[in-house]
């Protein structure tokens, strides 16, 4: 089975600082930093993707088990998802 | 601390002093003059009238100061090079100082120029046309987290981008180039995937 698609929150703004992101929620107006592994997650949803998308690229980059991959991103993408960063792309829509 | 420019010397450094590394960094900057550092500048009270008479933006409070950014900063450069202020003289940005130590090398010095310089552009492209930095600034810190409207609304979306900006522009500025007891009062939230967010590296 596999997981929901995310996609950066439409409510979400944010810019690049050096290789960190700063997102702002426009409904909460909270800023949030995004350093290494969280950046590069961020970067990897300038198109909708999924878990195993997103940790396909993931183990690419960083030295790091499949399983244990998954499990940190999974936590990631709950954290993000509850502090409005990303939102799951709705089923049947054209993730757009 | 801006330095004027000097013809007889290029741009880029050679094998030089730390000192002579710190005014070419000084040279490329100007940041400190800008109020994107700091909102003003201190004043000895001997100062006061000679600073009125270069047209310096003097409070006459009991700590007397000159308001930021400085009119006489043309570009990166100091127009009253030979007779501005002691503080103005005095002062060293963290970022000169970890150059002047050797804890930081002059390209990398250089390029975090650069990138505040890159975020001080984009904070005053949200600005409200006029409004100088240290403005910008206190706003941003005064801005409310909750909505006082509609979310989706125009004014909230700029107050926002001016609230991002603002904010990116200032923990740079607070992690290179302010001392530890100037930094600003910027709440960033670290959106982490476990303990330490660097599980992967």
């Amino acid at each position: 089975m596999t997981s929901p698609m995310y996609k950066r929150s439409t409510d979400t703004m944010f810019c690049e600082v050096g290789s960190d992101i700063i997102a702002l929620n426009v409904d909460r107006g909270r800023c949030y930093g995004m350093e290494n592994v969280s950046a590069t997650v961020w970067n990897l949803l300038t198109e909708p993707a999924n878990l195993e998308q997103i940790c396909d690229r993931l183990i690419q980059i960083y030295d790091v088990e499949p399983q244990a991959c998954r499990s940190e991103i999974e936590q990631l993408m709950v954290n993000m998802q509850n502090e409005g960063l990303v939102e799951i792309v709705p089923t049947g829509s054209d993730a757009s | 601390m801006p330095v004027t420019a000097d013809p007889n010397k290029t741009s880029t450094p050679g094998a030089v002093s730390n000192t002579s590394l710190g005014s070419a960094l000084c040279t490329e900057c100007g940041l400190c003059c800008t109020g994107a550092i700091h909102d003003s500048a201190a004043l000895d009270s001997d100062e006061i009238e000679a600073a009125k008479a270069l047209g310096l933006p003097v409070r006459d409070n009991e700590k007397p100061t000159f308001a930021l950014p400085c009119p006489h900063l043309k570009g990166t450069m100091c127009s009253i090079y030979g007779s501005r202020p002691r503080a103005c003289h005095r002062y060293k940005c963290q970022l000169l100082m970890d150059l002047e130590a050797d804890d930081i090398d002059f390209d990398d010095a250089l390029g975090k120029v650069v990138t505040a310089k890159a975020l001080r552009r984009q904070a005053e492209m949200v600005m409200p046309e006029g409004m100088t930095l240290p403005q910008g600034r206190a706003l941003a810190i005064a801005l409310p987290s909750a909505p006082a409207g509609a979310a989706d609304s125009a004014g909230r979306r700029s107050e926002m981008q001016l609230k991002l900006h603002t904010t990116a522009l200032n923990l740079y500025l607070d992690k290179h180039f302010r001392n530890a007891r100037d930094r600003k009062a910027f709440e960033l939230n670290l959106v982490g995937h476990g303990k330490t967010g660097t599980e992967m590296e």
